[in-house]
């Protein structure tokens, strides 16, 4: 059987015994610490400096940052932004904030099914590298981040955490990992084709990330 | 061999230097001597053991490291005019005879005591080149040294002292083609690998060309020589060397 | 694995012919290499981070069979299921099986340089199974037929010309009639063609850049989003990875998150950074409900606790390709492995036969920077003049050069002799007939090599051991 066998060839490669207790003790020690590995000056801003670097980390990657005070403020510019004619998918968790925008955008949401336009919200930011984070839980379809042309996202400026590591503290203390967690760090691109980036390569060709300052 | 005057240096002439230039061994002499120390040079000394090293002859690359540290051990500094070489008496030696209970704590000794020249000229000699009056040179940092050595500063800072003002290449990391045997084996990739270096060379405008290397020397002047190009090219030390008062060369 | 390294010579002299990939190497070049310069040198942590993540991937391999197990069960806790691969026919055959347990019958696929290894999307095809590359470069070529040339920007090697002419051959049964010239335009087309293959994918087959043993999390480091689409869309998602691809918690593989992109790209962090931990749960609304892990070891444990250990730490950044003066020059095929540059010439004769890749590990000047730019510092010249310590002993090499070599050492011990003879060949040199201006233009044999492009300085006139002793300079 292929896992005794694979097993066996790295404990005899290693010159160990399965019954070795230390290396047992060792591993599950370094499982259970979680302790953080050196995490750069960036990663360990406090306050408006944390936003900045939020802001300068996502904007130089593609997004398109906006700094509004309330939600009846992102709805204004979302509406800015949306070109005419357009449609817009919100999340469940979106239309829960109580954004207003006019009914008559709005598409329902349907699996697999390509937009234009999403709004979503996210989990938390993180500022180190400008990064949203998503989650296929908590009321937003993890692929609708990835089926839209343009996408929105909603989040307040208390949610931007300072790096990875406090990501990890926030979702160990809410029940562990989901399926499927995502680090969102500017438009869909590529540079396939002769080391040019383009945006839109899967994902959307924009990214729009609505900071907002007070709560959703 | 008779009692020999402390801040004695023995000079590693290597191979290049030895059978094909051997001026870049008396500047050195000359530098290390106007730098205030004495200079011999060991007879038996023949190669560092490179070229088995690289050519996956380890053994014998082992036996050859254990004669030249014979040779060498007993003097006060060894000092290289190449960084390839002085990267293998320094970096390689004791890796080479980390198993050798006898040899791999003289490696270690021996290594302390090795320097490539500009290293030695600035870090242990705190010496200051006269004045040389030439136009502005580039500079070839050769990958060994740089490496396995980190030699970047020493030569720049030597060649600011003497007044001499560099144009950088574009890129002063990449390879020039020679790698020992690469250059015959892939004589080809070499070839390419020569050309970008030279294009860098002429892009910088400089009709003077300056490294610390004998392997990159004869590789990037003859591809330059080869091309009908009039660039000159030496070692740092024929440039620092050249405006040293007398006594004349290679009298001790 | 299969190779066509044998054949390094030829194929490296057709790449420096070849002016679309010459043009293409100095994009790579001016890129990659000079964005991750700028990528680092903004980082003042960069170097701690390397020294890091290299000391977290020799803890992991030392304790390798016990992070995989731990690994295995936490993705069985999630929900998923964890299969071990000795061999890449081991591999090929579980995905198949997988696929066919699901009734599968079209297959999306992200990057994956595993999959390459084992030659997996032919194998697919030809039991019937409509598999489809979708990270654009690999999409690319495999409508082409090739190779990958670069371990992450696959298609590197073909203009823009080229790709355009392959999309109008095979995109008009979708609708598109013109060709397209436009960069954007080609990358709009891909984007509407692979989106309803996304769709419509019965299985989505993905590498992983790391997994997770705390959490029995996989991570996948793509720009475009084809990974999530891929693996999130269709019901069942099976990773296939190397067992070497293990980091212990989720702090550990944010370091590595924070060295990846920057050595492979010169970006901070790629646009899409994915942690998946097992199968679609209640409350999800998408997301599929088979998750499989395929575990391949395919020469990978042979290399633990021997001289090649260290090239496990690996993960893939392509850091040592974009810097290596040969890769640079002949690109990624001339190697003959789906793995090239240095890590190509140190890892193919690892999981391919020594004989058939003995050109790799010496073509190569030994330069070292491939090691200076290695986020988790492996030593690759040394394990490249380990290669070539073997190919002396399997006496694979050429007997004249390992005879030439001992010669050699043998006149390192016989000074006199040695110094006879440099001085005879100091008066042949010196008066050589092909030469002028004091350069010799033509030498015989293996020197040949050397005066097919460049000429060689006449030596001066007496060794250096014959001058000194004629200024009468003091011999100790």
């Amino acid at each position: 059987m292929s896992k005794l066998s694979i097993m066996a060839a790295i404990r005899q490669r290693l010159h160990v015994a399965p019954e070795d207790q230390t290396r047992q003790r060792a591993i599950v020690s370094r499982m259970t610490r979680h302790r953080a590995n050196t995490r750069p000056a960036i990663g360990v801003l406090d306050g408006i400096a944390r936003l900045e670097q939020f802001v300068h980390s996502a904007t130089r990657k593609g997004a398109i940052v906006s700094q509004v005070n309330d939600i009846a403020a992102a709805a204004t510019t979302i509406l800015k932004v949306l070109p005419v004619g357009s449609h817009i998918c919100l999340t469940s968790a979106a239309t829960e904030t109580g954004i207003k925008l006019p009914v008559d955008l709005i598409e329902p949401w349907n699996p697999k099914t390509s937009v234009d336009n999403s709004l979503s919200t996210c989990f938390c930011g993180i500022a180190e590298s400008g990064s949203l984070v998503v989650r296929s839980d908590t009321g937003n379809s993890l692929s609708l981040n990835f089926l839209s042309d343009r996408h929105f996202v909603l989040i307040p400026e208390r949610d931007i955490l300072d790096s990875m590591e406090s990501v990890w503290a926030k979702v160990r203390e809410q029940g562990g990992m989901p399926r499927d967690l995502t680090f969102v760090s500017g438009p869909s691109s590529t540079g396939d084709i002769e080391m040019r980036m383009e945006t839109g390569a899967h994902g959307p060709r924009e990214l729009h990330i609505l900071m907002l300052a007070g709560d959703l | 061999m008779g009692v020999l005057q402390p801040n004695t240096i023995a000079l590693f002439v290597t191979c290049l230097v030895e059978n094909m230039k051997p001026a870049v061994a008396f500047d050195a002499i000359a530098l290390l001597e106007d730098a205030g120390y004495a200079v011999v040079v060991p007879a038996n000394q023949v190669c560092c053991g490179q070229p088995n090293l690289n050519g996956g002859d380890r053994k014998n690359a082992i036996a050859t490291a254990r004669r030249v540290i014979d040779a060498f051990i007993h003097f006060d500094y060894v000092v290289v005019p190449s960084g390839s070489c002085g990267g293998m008496l320094k970096h390689h030696y004791p890796q080479l005879l980390a198993e050798d209970s006898d040899y791999s704590g003289k490696s270690a000794r021996l290594a302390e005591k090795v320097f490539e020249l500009s290293q030695f000229l600035t870090e242990v000699a705190d010496y200051k080149p006269s004045a040389v009056n030439c136009e502005p040179v580039t500079y070839h940092d050769a990958c060994a040294g740089l490496r396995e050595l980190d030699i970047q500063s020493e030569p720049r800072q030597l060649l600011a002292n003497a007044g001499v003002e560099i144009t950088e290449l574009e890129e002063t990391e990449s390879c020039c083609g020679f790698g020992g045997t690469f250059c015959v084996k892939y004589p080809d990739i070499s070839a390419a690998m020569a050309e970008r270096k030279v294009q860098d060379v002429l892009r910088t405008g400089a009709d003077t060309l300056v490294m610390g290397d004998l392997g990159c020397m004869l590789n990037i002047e003859g591809k330059l020589h080869r091309d009908g190009h009039s660039v000159r090219v030496i070692h740092f030390a024929e440039l620092l060397a050249a405006s040293i008062p007398a006594p004349a060369r290679g009298e001790s | 694995m299969d190779v066509t390294s044998q054949n390094f010579i030829p194929l490296s002299e057709l790449a420096l012919d070849d002016d679309n990939l010459q043009e293409a190497l100095k994009q790579l070049s001016g890129r990659l290499a000079a964005g991750r310069t700028a990528s680092v040198t903004e980082l003042p942590e960069f170097d701690q981070l390397r020294i890091e993540a290299r000391d977290i991937k020799n803890h992991v391999l030392e304790h390798l069979d016990l992070y995989l197990g731990a690994f295995e069960q936490q993705v069985e806790k999630h929900g998923g299921t964890v299969h071990w691969a000795s061999s890449e026919e081991d591999a090929r055959q579980i995905v198949l099986n997988l696929c066919r347990s699901v009734n599968a019958k079209r297959v999306t696929k992200s990057k994956s340089m595993v999959t390459e290894e084992i030659n997996l999307v032919p194998f697919l095809e030809s039991h019937g199974l409509e598999t489809v590359e979708t990270d654009l470069g690999e999409y690319i070529i495999q409508l082409r037929g090739e190779k990958p040339s670069h371990i992450v920007v696959p298609a590197v090697h073909l203009s823009k010309e080229q790709v355009s002419e392959t999309f109008f051959e095979h995109h008009r049964k979708f609708g598109f009639n013109e060709k397209n010239t436009d960069r954007g335009a080609l990358v709009a087309e891909a984007r509407h063609v692979l989106r309803e293959k996304f769709v419509a994918a019965d299985v989505g087959i993905s590498g992983a850049n790391f997994l997770v043993a705390e959490t029995g999390t996989i991570v996948l480091v793509t720009n475009e989003g084809n990974a999530e689409l891929t693996t999130a869309l269709p019901n069942t998602h099976i990773v296939v990875t190397g067992i070497e691809k293990i980091v212990p918690t989720l702090e550990d593989v944010s370091t590595f998150v924070r060295i990846l992109a920057r050595s492979a790209l010169g970006a901070d962090i790629s646009a899409y950074t994915s942690f998946i931990t097992g199968p679609k749960r209640d409350g999800d609304l998408d997301g599929p409900e088979n998750f499989h892990v395929v575990l391949v070891d395919n020469g990978r444990s042979e290399m633990l606790g021997g001289d090649f250990q260290d090239m496990l730490r690996c993960i893939r950044c392509s850091a040592c390709l974009n810097h290596c003066p040969v890769y640079l020059s002949v690109g990624g095929h001339a190697y003959g492995s789906v793995y090239s540059g240095p890590m190509g010439a140190v890892l193919t004769p690892q999981l391919a036969t020594l004989d058939a890749t003995k050109h790799l590990a010496n073509a190569s000047s030994l330069c070292g920077r491939c090691e200076s730019v290695c986020p988790v510092m492996i030593p690759l010249p040394q394990l490249l003049r380990q290669w070539r310590d073997k190919e002396s002993e399997q006496k694979l090499n050429p007997a004249g050069m390992r005879w030439g070599l001992r010669l050699w050492a043998w006149l390192g011990q016989q000074p006199a002799v040695y110094r006879l003879i440099t001085s005879i060949a100091n008066q042949v040199l010196n008066r050589w007939p092909e030469q002028a201006n004091g350069f010799i233009q033509k030498l015989p044999a293996l020197a040949g090599a050397w005066t097919l492009s460049r000429d060689l300085r006449r030596p001066e006139q007496g060794t250096f051991s014959q001058q000194y002793r004629k200024a009468g300079g003091k011999r100790v």
